[in-house]
Parts: structure tokens; C-alpha cells; sequence
């Protein structure tokens, strides 16, 4: 058997369930599908990228909106540590230390003044006492004092 | 190898938005039945071929923009329907498994031979079914629908002399399935 013999040989399918009516038919099928599923594809699509556009305008107003709050708090913060800083400058021309040892507590100039306010506003009751003393109540408290020693002396304000 | 005068005036009318499902229509109309039965002579079962062409044709479409026009629509279109076919067969092997093993399964799915014994187109789809898939795919391809070498070449990606080369083997390979089955 030659080559020719077999290019001769036949060139039915053996099958008999698909006539060319019937194949035309799922031709057309197949092919009403696939232009119905394209449509339904690209409807799909344009979704889709609606979608997305939308998460990246989402996603950018997120990232202003971050971006300006770091930004504002640095801005404070920097204000703050301003403040901070001339507070320093202040607290160095008068300043008071704890003598506990604990810690070390500055005042400002204004916060000096503001003590020195309120004391004379409203005088302590050591401070009441020793301006309640007339002359005779001095000569007996000088007298106590000549007996027990300095703890009385008036002059030095010590009781 | 060039696209026919038909094929460029389907070609103009697939790249105009407007005529797009239009021109797809008539594509399927002068390819469509060739298809199927190029699928069907590869997956045999007609179930297979049926949704193997759906795929095609859903695929065809979306790569429309991708086709380029210096080519041979036919063997494009073609090449889509050969790796879907391929695809189908694949899924019905297990994980290590070649398509080539799944020959006695697919010559099963022939039709049985009438009483007075098997004719010639039975007996040649049992001889093709022997032959390694990519060689039988190549065989039908130039035996049943006539296409060139170089039309094989552009679909299955091989040089036009392996696939005369191939072609020659499986027609020996053939003739001596034919001899020792009678004919």
C-alpha cells in the first residue's frame, strides 16, 4: 500500500452522530454564546475597573488624609517643643530645687510671682501669728528666750 | 503563507468594534463545521468536542485584537482549537500521566464495528489513535483538511520538514496497522 493508496483510502469519520446539520447547529450555538459571553465579559470588565478606580480614589483620599494628620502633629509637636524650649530659658534666671533630693523642680519668673502673690494674699498661719504680736507679748517671748535659748528670739522670726 | 482576500475583508470587519460580532459570525460560518471536526478527530468523544469548540469560539473572540494580520487566520484560529483539544485530553490524565496513554480509552469511544466487520474510516481512526498525539494531530490536519505544511507548521509551531518527516512515519505506521488488520 503506497502513500497514494492511503490519501485514497477515505476521508469519512467513522461517527454517526453528527451530521452537518447537527454540527452547523452547535456552530451557531458556540458561537451566540460566545458573542453573548463577550458582551457579559465586557460589561464584567468595566465593572471591574470601575471597581478599582474607585478603591484607588478611596485609597488616595486615605492617604491625604494620613498625610495631613502626621503633618499637623508634627507642626504641633514642634510648637510644643518651642514652648518647651523658652520655658527652659525662662526657668534658668529663677529657679528652686527640691531639697529632698527627689527631683529637681523649676519655677519661671511668672510662677515666683504668682507664689508671691498668693502669699500675701493669704498669709500662712505662722506669718498670722507673728503679726498678731504687740510690743509686751515681744518682752515675754524675749524673756522665754533668755531662759530656753534662741528657739524664741523674735527678731530672728524662729519659734 | 498569506491570508486569503475573504479573510481580509472578515479581518477588517473584526477590527471595526461595530462589526465585530458580525465579522466572528461569518468566521464561524466558514471555519466552524472544520473545527469541530478537527477537534472531535482529536478528542474522539463528541461531548469533549462540543465543549472543546464552545472554548474555542469563546477564545477566539477575546484574542481578536491579538492576531496579527500578517498571518493566516485559519492556522490561528486552528492553533487556539488544537490547544484546547490538547487541554481537554490533559485533563483526563492524572498528574505524571502522557496524553499518548490515553489511546485505548479514546479508540474506545469509537464506534463499534458494524456485523460485517469494521469499514475503512473505523479501521483508519483505530490506526491514527496508535500514533502519538502530536503526530496524529499533525496527520489530520494534512489528510482530512488539506492544509499546507507551512499552515501545520504556523499552528503546531513545528518546521515544515519535521512535519513532512512526521507525516511519513505515521503513514508507514498506518499502512501496517491496516495490513495486519485486513485491508
Amino acid at each position: 500500500m503506497s502513500q497514494d493508496n492511503i490519501n485514497n483510502l477515505t476521508r469519512e469519520m467513522p461517527f454517526t452522530d453528527a451530521d452537518d446539520a447537527y454540527v452547523d447547529s452547535l456552530v451557531e450555538r458556540a458561537t451566540r454564546r460566545a458573542i453573548d459571553g463577550a458582551a457579559a465579559r465586557r460589561a464584567a470588565r468595566r465593572r471591574t475597573l470601575r471597581r478599582r478606580w474607585a478603591a484607588v480614589a478611596a485609597a488616595a483620599a486615605v492617604a491625604i488624609v494620613v498625610t495631613l494628620t502626621v503633618f499637623l502633629t508634627v507642626r504641633n509637636a514642634g510648637n510644643i517643643a518651642g514652648d518647651g524650649a523658652l520655658l527652659a530659658v525662662n526657668s534658668t534666671t529663677d529657679s528652686v530645687s527640691d531639697e529632698f533630693g527627689f527631683a529637681t523642680i523649676d519655677y519661671t519668673a511668672d510662677d515666683s510671682a504668682a507664689l508671691a502673690t498668693e502669699a500675701a494674699a493669704d498669709p500662712g498661719p505662722i506669718d498670722k501669728f507673728i503679726n498678731t504680736l504687740d510690743d509686751a507679748d515681744a518682752e515675754m517671748l524675749a524673756s522665754y528666750a533668755a531662759r530656753f535659748g534662741d528657739e524664741y528670739d523674735i527678731d530672728d522670726n524662729y519659734i | 503563507m498569506s491570508t486569503t482576500n475573504a479573510d481580509i475583508e472578515l479581518l477588517r470587519q473584526l477590527r471595526d468594534p461595530a462589526q465585530r460580532d458580525e465579522g466572528f459570525a461569518t468566521l464561524m460560518r466558514r471555519y466552524g463545521r472544520r473545527l469541530y471536526w478537527h477537534l472531535r478527530r482529536i478528542v474522539v468523544d463528541h461531548d469533549d468536542a462540543e465543549d472543546a469548540l464552545q472554548e474555542t469560539a469563546i477564545k477566539v473572540l477575546d484574542k481578536l485584537d491579538q492576531f496579527k494580520g500578517d498571518g493566516d487566520l485559519m492556522a490561528w484560529v486552528y492553533s487556539i482549537a488544537t490547544r484546547e483539544a490538547l487541554q481537554t485530553l490533559r485533563r483526563r490524565t492524572s498528574l505524571f500521566q502522557s496524553i499518548d496513554s490515553l489511546s485505548d480509552e479514546l479508540a474506545a469511544k469509537l464506534p463499534a464495528p458494524a456485523n460485517d466487520g469494521p469499514d475503512a474510516a473505523l479501521l483508519l481512526q483505530r490506526a491514527l489513535l496508535r500514533l502519538p498525539t502530536t503526530q496524529r494531530i499533525a496527520f489530520n490536519m494534512r489528510y482530512y483538511d488539506e492544509l499546507t505544511y507551512e499552515q501545520i507548521a504556523a499552528v503546531t509551531g513545528k518546521s515544515v520538514g519535521s512535519l513532512k518527516t512526521s507525516y511519513h512515519i505515521a503513514v508507514e505506521k498506518i499502512k501496517e496497522y491496516l495490513k495486519a488488520n485486513a485491508l
